[in-house]
């Protein structure tokens, strides 16, 4: 799994412990830009999926 | 990574994810508080990169909610973005909090050195989660029982939140969207920064806090709240994965496979929420609290007695 290797890769860039530690780029864009593509693909799908079958989001729920 | 491989790993982490991503969206809360002490009690996570792990699992998480929420026009963008900047300072509060504790070294416990991140952390998720399962359970108690009189299942007001939702200190501000003609921006900021600071400790995104203080103190509709909450649990825990990743707190192994589990978890948890009665589900969840109490207690005395980081 290349993909995931290289996840483990640019999170193992440094020694966060040491002093002068500094993350690289491509792991902070990761961080948090990584997860909010994966959210937004999957909320555009799920909102499909509802316009497609009529589906009515709750007011409580995630 | 963590005594596994990585493929084991993403496995892992990702029944992890659909387990608390369930009972999220059974309950109609992050879920961030359950899983920052399973990722440590189960996998040996530590506390940092779980908090930055988690964190960044709910960027994703609240912007597919985000979007949904979006587009049936639950989300009061004004209220939202003010509330990101008092929010993102909690965040860097919280966040140079848990790396103060993290180079605090060890404190010697009977015969074991135990570092004083767990120690403290431990004790905080206990307290916090003791207080969480009461609260929920005495206001599900106190709803189930108004429900059975004939009554309706709302939560009242105390003193000071009353007296919050008062307060009259310039800068006021109206928000159309939320129906609210005036109110001080201390306070929203006050609710935002508070909230980060959890966040950032935590790694908790304070839908059991923030919900409640939209609705009580800044007088949002519950609808309103909901979206807004996500809108704004989007960009502060963004913030705070980026915040913990320049600290090298963000493990992206792990991150995906919370992502990919409790994508899924939520949905299932969701569905099943319109069937349940609301109250009922809320006591479970109390109970469900004081059981994680249990675990994080048993962790620490394990540590104590056989020593360990």
């Amino acid at each position: 799994m290349p993909f995931l290797q290289w996840l483990d890769a640019i999170a193992r860039d440094a020694n966060p412990d040491k002093a002068g530690f500094q993350a690289q780029g491509a792991y902070l864009l990761a961080c948090f830009l990584g997860p909010m593509l994966f959210g937004a693909v999957v909320g555009l799908m799920l909102t499909g999926i509802e316009r497609v079958f009529g589906i009515k989001l709750s007011s409580r729920g995630h | 990574m963590f005594g596994m491989t990585i493929l084991n790993a993403l496995a892992s982490f990702a029944i992890l994810g659909l387990v608390v991503g369930f009972m999220a969206g059974l309950f109609g809360v992050g879920g961030g508080f359950l899983l920052t002490p399973l990722l440590n009690i189960l996998f040996g996570v530590p506390y940092n990169v779980a908090v930055g792990s988690d964190l960044a699992q709910m960027a994703g998480m609240s912007t597919a909610a985000t979007i949904r929420h979006g587009r049936i026009g639950n989300i009061d963008y004004r209220l939202g973005l003010l509330m990101c900047a008092g929010t993102a300072g909690g965040v860097e509060v919280g966040a140079t909090g848990l790396e103060v504790l993290k180079r605090a070294g060890h404190v010697t416990l009977g015969h074991a050195q135990i570092p004083v991140m767990t120690l403290v952390m431990s004790v905080i998720y206990m307290v916090l989660l003791v207080w969480i399962g009461t609260v929920v359970l005495r206001e599900s108690r106190k709803a189930l029982a108004s429900v059975r009189a004939g009554g309706s299942d709302t939560i009242e007001k105390n003193w000071f939140v009353e007296r919050l939702s008062a307060l009259h200190l310039p800068p006021m501000i109206s928000l159309p969207r939320s129906g609210i003609a005036s109110i001080s921006l201390w306070v929203i900021l006050g609710v935002g920064f508070a909230t980060g600071v959890l966040a950032g400790l935590l790694g908790v995104g304070g839908g059991f806090i923030r919900m409640p203080a939209l609705i009580y103190i800044i007088g949002c509709p519950t609808a309103v709240a909901v979206g807004t909450d996500l809108f704004e649990i989007m960009f502060s825990s963004a913030y705070g994965a980026f915040t913990h990743g320049m600290k090298g707190n963000v493990n992206l192994v792990l991150v995906l496979g919370l992502l990919i589990g409790s994508t899924l978890g939520s949905q299932i948890g969701a569905s099943l929420t319109r069937r349940l009665g609301g109250p009922r589900l809320r006591n479970v969840f109390a109970y469900i609290a004081y059981f994680a109490v249990l675990m994080v207690a048993a962790k620490l005395v394990m540590k104590v007695l056989h020593g360990g980081g």
